[in-house]
Formats: C-alpha cells, structure tokens, sequence
C-alpha cells in the first residue's frame, strides 16, 4: 500500500515545478480506479492543501513520511541503482512538515491577533475556576482555514496546564471499501454515528471515555481503525506526559466536524453540537473552520458561497451559522478567528525559513503569504514545497541544498520569489461578485512604481504564476512566441492590472455565459457620465463573446460529426480581432485548429469579458458603489 | 374572428391579390402534377392564404377540418433517443408545423414526421392523392442541417408526400432546396391594392371608409395587407363612423420604438442607456423578434438624422444585425448597437455644433 | 409526380457529356480498353456533368441490368458518418460479383459512386481510405465533388484526377434546344439569354428552372417566368436601386430598397445584380477604389446574409455604401 502511494507521489513531485494543483487530482485518477481501499490513503494526502488545517493530525503524518519520500523517489526511478540506504538519510532531517516541525510552541510564536489571544486564554482561566461559576464548558472557535484556531487553543491549553484530547473522526470507512472489504464483516458506521457516540460519552463526563469512544466506534478491526485509534492515544499523550503532574485538567478538542450532507445529516449534526455544548462536563473547544470563499488576503469577507476547500462547515452556506447557532444556545463562548493578515503570515514565513536555514526574500514571503490568502498553514506547505523543488534535483545531499539554495537566494532574491510563485496557489474559488468587483473595479498597479520594465516583469508574472490553462495550451500548441505583441494605442496605454483576468476567470470556475450576462448587468454604472464610447466598447466585446460562446456550444449539439474545417477559422479570427488586448491568445488563435475549438472558443472569448472593461476605467471612474463586491469591501 | 381571417378567401380561384399565381397553381394541381413548392415573400402578402388554398384545390373541402395537437415525438437516434414536444396543425391530407420551434433538434423532427406520414400515407384511390402534403412555415428559420436533411428526404420521401414550404428570407434557404422546389415569389401587395382590399373588407363589413383614411392606413402598413387590416379593425373599435382624420393607431411595440429613438436623440450617456436597456427588455420579453426591433429603431433613428450621419447608423445596424444572428443573446448586441450609436452621434454633433 | 428533366435527359453514355473533350476523350479510352478503370475523382462546378459522367461510366461498364447490383451512389453529405460510410461500403462491396452480362465489358469489380464527397467529414474520408484499401480487388470508387481541396490528400492520390469545365453559353442552348423540343415547350424571345444567365453555366440549374417554369406557366416560356422561378431579379429592379444610389439622397434609397424587400426579390441575388451592374458599365466615372469598395460591402452582406442577417438591412447598407461610392467620385 505504502508502495503505491509513493508512486503515485513520486508523479506528483515530479511535477512541482509546473505542479498547478489540479495535477494532483489527476494523478489521483488511476490509482482510485484500481483499488478503492488506496482511496483512503490518498484523501488524506490530500487533506492539507485542501482542507487547510492549522495542525497537522496525526493520521496524517503516519503517511507524511512517504511524501518525503517522494522527494526523493523521482530519482531513485531515474537511476535504479541508487542505494535505497539513501533515502531514510534523508527521511531523517526531512521526515517532518515544516508545518508540523514549527508550529507555534509558545505564545510568543502565534502568528495570531493579541486580543484573540487573550480571549482564548481568559476562557481557558475560566475553566480552570470553580466548577460554578460557569454556565458552559463549551469554546467555539470559527475562523477562516489556516488562521491559527487550533493552534492557539493548543498552545494556550498546554501552557495553561490542560491535558489534550482530540476528537478525531477515525479513519473515515467510505461505503465502497466497506463493501469491498465486505467479507471481514466490518459494521458500518458513518461518521456521524461516530461522532453522536463520541456527543454522548462526553456527556458522561468521562475523559477518559474520549480515546476509547472513538476507538470503539472505529473499531473495525481493519488496520486503518488501527492506526485511527493509535492517533488518538497519540494524541493524548504527549499533552498527558507535559502536564500529567499538574492536576489532569483536561480539554477536549473536536476539531474535524463530521461531514454532513443534505439536511437531516445537518440537523443531526447541528443537535449534537447543540447537545455538546449543552452537557458537556469537561470543557469542550470545538474548532469550526469556516472555509469561506476567499480571494486575496486583502479584500476578506465575509464567509460566504460554496466552500473551496474541504473544512468543516463546507457541506452548505449556513451550515456554519446554524451550528454557531446551536453552539451558542447551548450556552457556549464563541470566537471568531479572522484571516491572517499578510504581513504576519510573511514575517512567520521568514521565521519559519530561517529556522530552516533558508534566506527568504521579504517580497517571496509577501508573495507566498499573499497567494495562500491568509492561510498560514498552506503558505508554510508551499514554502517547502517551493524550497524543496529546484535546488533538489541538482543537489542531492541536504546540507548542500541548503548551502546551494541559500546562494540561490544571495544571487537572487527575485528568484525566490519567482520560485514561490511556481507553487501551487490554494485553490480558492471566487465568489460571483468578487470576480465581477475584481474586474469591474479593475484596480491598476500604481504607476509611480512601474517602470517599463518592471511592467512587462509584472506581466510575465502574471502569466507564469496562474495562468496554467495558457500555458497548457501554449506548451499544447508549440511554442507560440508570446513576446511578440501586437502594437497597442498608445491612449489606452495605462499601468498593468493589478489582477489577471484569466486567473480570476480560472479561480472564479463560472461558465464564461454566465459571467458575461452579470458583467452586461452591472457594467454601466460603472461608466463615467461621458463614457459613452467605452460603454459602446465594452457592449461590442461583449457581443463577441457572445458569438464566440454561441460557437462553442454548437459543436457538441450537432449531432454529426462536424467539418471543423470553416467555423473554428472564422471565430478564431474574430477571437484575434476581438482580443488585441491579449496577444498571447491571438497568437494561440491563428494556430488553433477544429481540436482546441472549445477550449479555445470558449477561452479566447473570456480575455474579452476582460478586455471589454480595459477601456473603461481610463475616463471613467468608478462611480456607483452598487455591486455587492463593495459590501464585502466595507465589511472586510 | 378577426376580418384577417375572415375575408380570407379560401380557394384559390376567389382570391383578390396574387390571382396570377392562384391561376398557375390551379393549373398545375390540373396536371396532376405537384412538385415541392417554396413560397417566399415579405410577410402579409399573401403566403398563407395561398398555401391554404392549394390545399384546398387539391383536396377539396376536407383540408380545412383542422386538429390542433400537441405531441411529444419521440425519436430513436444512434447514441439516444430525444423527446421533442411540438405543435402541429393536421387534417387528414396535410401536416402544419414549424419546425423552427424545437431548436436545433429541427433536423430529426422534419425526418421522423416525414417518416411517420409516408407510414400513414393515403391510399391513391378514389379519386384521392396518393400522398400527404407537409406545410413547414419559416423554413428560413431551419438549421443549415435540418434543411441538408430535408433535401434528401425530399427525394426519398417524395412518392408519400409532399413539402409546401413557406419563408420570407429566400437566402437562409440552401440552394439544393431551393432547386428542388417550384420556388413562387409572393410580392407585398402595392399600396394601391391594401387600399382596394380596404375597401372591399369594409364594403362587406357596410362600413363607409373615408379615402383619405384608408389610404393612411395602407401607408402606415408599409405594403403588409394583415397589418393594413389588423389597424383597420382597431381604428373601427376605437371609433365609428371613421372620419377622414382619424389617427391610426400603430402597434404598441412600434410607439415604444418611436419612444426609444426619441430618448437616444435626447441624450447619450450610459445612464441613458441604461434606461434603454430596461425598455429593449420590455420588448423582448413581449416576444418581438430582435432583429424587428432593431430594424424598427434604425428606421425610426434615420427619420431623425441628417444624411450624414443616417449612413453611418446604417451601417451600425447592419453590422449590429448580423452579429446579432451570430450569437444567443440579443440584448448585448441591441444594446451594442445603441451604444455604438450614441457614441457615433455624440462625436458628430460635437464636430457638427461644436 | 413527373420525372425531373435532369434524369430524363441525362447523358446516355460518355460521349454524350458536354463540352467536356478531354475527360471524355481519356474516360473512352480507358472503357474501351480492358475495361479495369483505376479509382476517379471528378471536380468542378456544379451542373457540368459530373454526375452524369459516372452513371454513363456505371452504365456503359455493366449495361442497364446490372447497374442496379454493381453500383451504389452514394450521396455523401447526407449520411456522411463515418459509420455509414463503413457499413454501406463495405456490406455493398462484401457481395459476390455476379455473372456478366453479354454486350457490355462487366469487369469484375462493383462501382462505388459517392456524390458529393467534399461534403464529408475528414473522419470519414479517412475512414474511406481504408475501406478503399480493404476492398480495392472488387471495388471501383468514383468521387465527385466541387472543391478538390475539400478532399484529403491521401484519397486524391489514388484517384485519376478529372477536371470539369463550366459550360459555355451555346452547349447549353444546344441542350435546352433539345429538350424544349422532346417536350414541346417553346421559349419566348430573350427566354434562352435569361435561362443561361440565371444558371451562370450550370446545366442542371438551366434544366430545373426550365422545368418549373413549364410547370408553373405552361409550355410557353418567358423571360420573366424564368426569373421568378429561378428567385433572380429583373434588371428594372435592380436599375430603379442604383439609380436611387446616383441620386445622392438617402431617403431615396431607403424608399427603393423598401420597395425591392415588399416585393419579395431575394437579397443574395440582388447583391450579384447589383455587382453585375457595377462591373459592367466601365465609363460612369467611378474610380476603381470606390467600385472596390462597394465590392467589399457587397461581399460583407452576402457573408452576413448567409449568417442569417436581416435582408433589409443589409441590403440599405450596401446601397449606401453604394451611393457614398458613386456619389464621391461623381
């Protein structure tokens, strides 16, 4: 088992470089279909990009090792005679997540706002008071992936001398590899049923019943109930060991909610958090993550749309409000978490580098906390990742790779930069308004800074970083020289945008109809009073996105195989005509044959959606505060 | 009953306008023979009347017993069976339908009824034909594929059955369709001819018409004898007796296109836009075809115009109209063109007035 | 319902087919010869013969009885799957080659002719390919198409190549001739010079407009008969148009080409009137740029006619594009 994963893996790592994420899902494919029980492995790989926990589980480090394995596994497949001694050498100083390695001992280290801080702490000093003194043994603790939650609670309890027990789901037992593993004659139990055990043990006021319930209602017998249970006796301890003379106060912790779906899964979990923060007799922190939708740290909002990752409250809009609803009503204390601002996640990523021995450039660190929007922990992830990339495969020792990847950054800090932006961003989903405010309100770089050419630095950034659907087609297509531009009027000549449109079309992940007809809606009130003509403009990029669209989606409904031979030609050329803003596509257009017609058609007709609001920030400013996006602003 | 329908006349040797053709086609019914036929012409000059007629001459009163239905065919493809639910007009001689209705699944649609009536087709006895005729309104508005497919069906199926087609744009009609029909032109009726039918209606009706108003209404029908007669029956509604300067009225849709010109004249600013946009929607929504409003609004922009600037609203709307075809959503390129328009007309008159 | 003239007064055999002596002279040669003809391919406009060229071919080979179990016309952009492609070739070409028939050469191989060909999805020409391949030893495939570029290089290479030239002004009469006179249908003066006008050298088109015209007037045609049926415009519409683009008013224009949509004249064949009458009259003073010009924007509105465009409105805008032309340089 452990094999397959590292192959599969090693695929993975191979591709760091260029690794947008959606590769992994790829690589996920085939091995799903050859043995479902591998499922289980891979979600939890998985789990950390996506689900963006501040702490690492420990059921997840059982199989972290072999991701660094991986690292080094490429190598091993490429010369064989590689002593395997090699790899546990490198296991050794690599074995660990950066996440894991620095996460926050001491107070001093959270990356966290003083005040949420010190409301955790206040809380936790409560609990420690007289049993009467307080209405509910019940924390909840909301915020956005990666903000600190679990962190700060942990850190907090250690120093205030609590032992720590984790509600963790065991090893989730997915339907199908209960049937496979049918004749082993494993009961069933969803996570819920788990959980609602877990709700009434601790109504008990056992502690100690908290490992136990979870390894009787996990108890499959199989080895992933296993290693479940010995997670959760890993858990506890070293929490135990710490503070075991100090009197065993004891938290609880349930920080992985159930999945619930549909909605009498939600009513029920909804109840039992209700009924836990009701009854419990030991205090109890539930640690919610709103995985919200999230663009750039600095526009945050509020936590609402389909989730993106895989947090706990993702399964529907107001999930999380219902449950802090319930939680609440059961009398618990509620703290919200916000984001981490960039400048705090930057500075805990030189931290985190230098304790690496790494030199980190004060811009990668923006640009890495930036992309991870808030995320520290996925910003760490991606720190390694982006560390462990380059200089890996030209260096094999370790220390040598810290030397030479610290003279990598002596010579250039840019390519450090350059480097991190080659990580995989989180990938957030944006919601509907974000992307129109984006592109309606179409910030600009400001000029003062730019010159020409940082300009086209900025540019080819810009294409490098996120926009791996150009770059697929381009490496699709040959190498389209993307240098050559087509001359621009000089009028319309302004500092670059301060977001790619491709990528926000790319994050946004809405139908490019759809994004047409809001954009069509909203469009002209953000016209200046005498911006006729860029109304004008913009009206007709958005006709020619409509045709381009209309294109696109006559291929598949004809029934016939279609002669490819004449409509791509047309619409590519009204792509090419319609896009001058965006050479690269052009370039793509006048290569483009009856194949790429649907990526290319539907694609060449989003740069336009884009292109149809170039021309109209130049007079106009943007006038009325209409569109929700700007709700959001105020609010963030 | 509308005087549309009712002084329709109904058999081909009655009719007023067209009698040329009427007289060719009962010839041609005579003869025994009767290819596929394709009439073409601008709506209101006759089409239908004639189509109706022709059946009538070949099948003699029974063609006018007309069942309304709607049913879903269900058609077996290759790779899926589709489900398309469709209106058609039958008697037991002849089948009515649009087939532009059910979208791009049109080709299918035209086969299978064609395939269903060759099953069902007529014994040739009697005195009766040996097969069924198939009436396909707007076959311009039929996808390029679905009239590939006709044009085969056409050859195969012809023994059971055969096409009457009508269509105002000749052009959207593939050439191997056209060349296997008897095409007949239908022109618009002169407007000396509205006004002769105007007064034969309203002779039938013992309504005296003032000349000067029945030559208004002609005019304002622009040559479409339904429009002419629709108007007249509202005029009779709205008052009676006429007097010679009784106004008359225009279609609702068309005052609200002559208030849409009158507010881009006016002003040009996205905020006026963006009112016209609110009420390009209120048209769209009554179900007016796109390409009719902005062909309206053009003609009503030209009336306003000094020459130099009618040709380049012109051209606007031609550019503005065929885009319009190419794509699905109407509203962005009327809107497209309106704004194009105000940009064009703004920068005139800033050159012109200073 | 009547047998149209166009199968009526087909070529009988190869040396029939007009006025095209090169094809004609080598097709003999090969018929006469060993009877075994390589795979063909014939390109040209429409309505010169070609498919008359290959079922003369088809019936001088295996003679009237056997044409109908040796030979299959298929026509190609109606079911142009590659699937049906497969099936109906190669389950056509699977049967056994019969007995021949005394009189006629009966080579022994089947005859595949697929009209239209250019209309095929490049799939299925691949398809083709193989197929031809597959059963090269007992099948013979004739290509005709209008486009030879339309067909992948690799099914033209293993053709014989046969170009078709469009027909000129008096073999066409000579035909018309003929039948008019098989039929007893008389023309009317200036009849014949409308009919090869309406078709612009395309046989069939000539003998199905011929045709309809007899159907709808009876056997005494004229010239107006022939253009209505035939959806062309009279030269008085189109001149009252560009008369009404010399005028230098636009209300006149609109007027005229109000008047032209009322009575039903296509667009598309009133874009090539007009373009006729612009290349036609050399000395109205009108620079070559402007006449360009107008040449564009008659090409622009066909182009968008055939989209689907209002014919209205395109139509007024060549006029004005017409006028501005005629107008600036006069």
């Amino acid at each position: 088992m452990v094999k397959k994963k590292v192959l599969a893996i090693s695929l993975l790592s191979s591709d760091e470089e260029s690794g947008p994420p959606r590769k992994k899902r790829i690589v996920k494919q085939p091995s799903r279909a050859k043995k479902p029980v591998q499922d289980t492995g891979k979600q939890l790989l998985l789990r950390p990009t996506s689900a963006g926990d501040s702490r690492p589980c420990l059921d997840f480090t059982s199989s972290q090792p072999s991701q660094t394995d991986s690292r080094d596994q490429p190598k091993a497949s490429q010369q064989p005679e590689t002593k395997p001694a090699h790899i546990p050498a490198a296991r050794g100083d690599h074995a660990q997540l950066w996440t894991e390695k620095h996460a926050p001992r001491t107070r001093d280290e959270l990356v966290v706002h003083k005040d949420k801080v010190a409301a955790v702490a206040s809380w936790l000093e409560q609990q420690a008071a007289p049993q009467t003194s307080r209405s509910s043994c019940c924390l909840l603790v909301t915020g956005p992936a990666g903000c600190g939650k679990t962190s700060t609670v942990e850190v907090l309890a250690r120093e205030a001398g609590y032992d720590i027990t984790e509600w963790h789901p065991p090893l989730p037992t997915l339907w199908h590899e209960h049937r496979y593993q049918g004749g082993l004659d494993v009961p069933y139990s969803s996570k819920m049923d788990e959980f609602d055990g877990f709700v009434a043990h601790a109504k008990m006021g056992s502690l100690h019943l908290g490992p136990s319930a979870a390894a009787a209602a996990g108890d499959a017998g199989t080895e992933l109930a296993h290693q479940a249970e010995r997670s959760m006796h890993l858990d506890a301890d070293p929490a135990g060991g710490q503070s075991g003379s100090r009197g065993h106060r004891s938290l609880m912790l349930v920080d992985d909610l159930p999945h619930a779906q549909g909605p009498a899964q939600r009513k029920r979990l909804v109840s039992a958090l209700g009924t836990l923060a009701a009854t419990a007799q030991q205090p109890v922190v539930i640690i919610m993550g709103e995985s919200g939708t999230s663009g750039s740290n600095k526009d945050k909002s509020a936590p609402s749309g389909p989730a993106a990752g895989a947090g706990a409250g993702n399964s529907a809009f107001s999930l999380p409000a219902e449950i802090t609803g319930a939680v609440t009503r059961g009398g618990a204390t509620h703290i919200q978490f916000n984001p981490l601002a960039d400048t705090f996640a930057a500075k805990a990523l030189v931290a985190v580098a230098e304790k690496e021995g790494l030199r980190l450039s004060k811009e990668a660190a923006k640009q890495c906390a930036l992309q991870a929007s808030g995320d520290l922990f996925h910003a760490i992830e991606s720190l390694q990742l982006s560390c462990a990339g380059k200089p890996r495969t030209k260096v094999q020792a370790s220390p040598a790779k810290k030397r030479g990847r610290g003279k990598a950054a002596n010579s250039a800090a840019q390519l450090s930069a350059e480097d991190v932006m080659h990580t995989n961003t989180r990938d957030i989903t944006l919601s509907i308004f974000r992307v129109l405010g984006k592109i309606l309100y179409n910030k600009r770089l400001h000029p003062s800074s730019q010159s020409s050419d940082q300009t086209q630095e900025h540019l080819s950034l810009d294409e490098s970083s996120s926009d791996h659907l150009a770059r697929g087609l381009r490496a699709l297509l040959g190498d389209v020289d993307t240098s050559r531009r087509l001359p621009m009027d000089p009028s319309l000549g302004r500092p670059p945008s301060e977001y790619n449109p491709e990528a926000i079309m790319l994050h946004g992940g809405l139908e490019a109809n759809s994004v047409a007809a809001f954009l069509h809606e909203n469009m002209l009130h953000f016209c200046g009073d005498d911006a006729v003509d860029e109304a004008a403009s913009a009206l007709h990029y958005l006709g020619d996105a409509d045709r381009l669209l209309s294109h696109s989606q006559a291929s598949p409904s004809s029934l016939s195989t279609w002669d490819a031979d004449e409509h791509p030609s047309s619409s590519f050329a009204e792509a090419a005509a319609g896009s001058l803003i965006f050479p690269e596509y052009s370039g793509l257009a006048t290569r483009g044959g009856g194949q790429c017609l649907r990526v290319g058609g539907g694609d060449a007709a989003l740069p336009q959606n884009h292109g149809c609001l170039e021309p109209l920030t130049p007079s106009s400013k943007p006038v009325a505060p209409q569109v929700v996006a700007h709700v959001e602003w105020a609010a963030a | 009953m509308l005087w549309i329908d009712k002084y329709r006349p109904k058999r081909l040797d009655k009719l007023i306008l067209n009698q040329e053709i009427g007289d060719n086609l009962s010839k041609l019914v005579a003869t025994g023979d009767c290819p596929h036929t394709l009439f073409y012409g601008p709506p209101g000059a006759g089409k239908k009347t004639l189509i109706v007629a022709l059946l009538r001459e070949i099948y003699g009163a029974g063609a006018e017993k007309i069942k309304v239905e709607t049913k879903p065919w269900k058609i077996a493809l290759p790779s899926r069976n589709i489900e398309v639910e469709l209106t058609t007009l039958s008697s037991n001689y002849h089948v009515e339908m649009n087939p532009s209705d059910v979208g791009y699944q049109d080709r299918y649609v035209v086969q299978e009824i064609i395939k269903e009536m060759a099953k069902s087709r007529p014994l040739d006895m009697k005195g009766q034909r040996g097969f069924k005729v198939l009436v396909l309104n707007e076959v311009d508005r039929l996808s390029k594929e679905a009239q590939a497919s006709l044009r085969r069906t056409m050859e195969k199926y012809s023994a059971a059955c055969r096409l009457v087609m009508s269509c105002t744009n000749v052009s959207r009609v593939i050439e191997p369709v056209r060349s296997r029909c008897l095409c007949v032109r239908v022109a618009a009726p002169s407007t000396a001819e509205v006004q002769r039918m105007l007064a034969h209606v309203a002779k039938k009706e013992s309504l005296s018409l003032p000349d000067s108003l029945s030559l208004r209404v002609a005019q304002a029908s622009e040559r479409n004898l339904r429009r002419a007669l629709l108007m007249l029956e509202t005029c009779r509604v709205a008052q009676y007796p006429f007097t010679p300067d009784q106004p008359v009225q225009l279609a609702d849709w068309e005052l609200y296109i002559q208030e849409i010109a009158s507010d881009i004249m006016q002003e040009q600013s996205p905020k006026r836009l963006f009112q016209v946009r609110g009420k390009l929607y209120e048209l769209l929504v009554n179900c007016l075809p796109p390409t009719l409003i902005l062909r309206k609004l053009v003609l009503e922009l030209l009336k306003k115009l000094d020459e130099e600037v009618q040709h380049t609203a012109l051209a606007l709307a031609a550019q503005y109209e065929h885009r319009m075809q190419e794509g699905q959503k109407a509203i962005y390129h009327l809107e497209a063109f309106v704004a194009k328009f105000m940009s064009e007309y703004k920068q005139w008159s800033i050159m012109a007035f200073g | 319902m009547v047998q149209p003239w166009v199968d009526k007064y087909r070529p009988k055999s190869v040396s029939d087919v007009a006025h095209q002596e090169e094809v004609v002279q080598t097709l003999e040669k090969a018929l006469e010869g060993s009877a075994n003809l390589p795979h063909l391919l014939f390109y040209g406009p429409p309505g010169t013969g070609k498919t008359s060229a290959a079922l003369a071919i088809a019936r001088q080979l295996f003679g009237p009885e056997l044409v109908k179990t040796r030979v299959m016309e298929l026509n190609a952009s109606d079911e142009r799957g590659i699937g049906v492609v497969r099936n109906k070739i190669k389950g056509f070409a699977a049967g056994a080659v019969g007995s021949s028939v005394a009189g006629y050469p009966c080579p022994p191989f089947k005859l595949i002719i697929l009209d239209e060909a250019d209309s095929m999805t490049s799939d299925a020409q691949n398809a083709l390919r193989r197929t031809m391949e597959a059963h090269s030893k007992v099948t013979r495939f004739v290509f005709i198409c209008n486009y030879v570029s339309r067909i992948i290089e690799p099914l033209a290479s293993r053709c014989a190549k046969f170009r078709f030239k469009p027909l000129h002004g008096n073999i066409m009469t000579d035909r018309i001739n003929h039948i008019c006179t098989e039929e007893g249908v008389t023309m009317g003066s200036g009849s014949m010079e409308t009919l090869s006008k309406v078709s612009g050298g395309d046989l069939r088109r000539a003998i199905t407009t011929l045709q309809s015209a007899v159907r709808l007037q009876g056997p005494d045609v004229a010239p107006a008969t022939l253009l209505d049926v035939a959806g062309a415009v009279p030269d008085a519409v189109t001149s009252a148009v560009l008369s009404a683009c010399r005028s230098n008013s636009f209300a006149a224009i609109q007027t005229a080409i109000a008047d032209a949509i009322a009575e039903g004249w296509p667009a598309q064949a009133m874009l090539l009137e007009i373009q006729a009458a612009l290349l036609s009259n050399d000395d109205d003073g009108v620079s070559e740029s402007a006449r360009a010009g107008v040449l564009l924007a008659l090409a622009a509105a066909d182009k968008a006619l055939v989209d689907g465009a209002d014919e209205q409105l395109q139509l007024l805008n060549v006029a004005s594009a017409t006028q501005k032309a005629l107008c600036a340089s006069a």
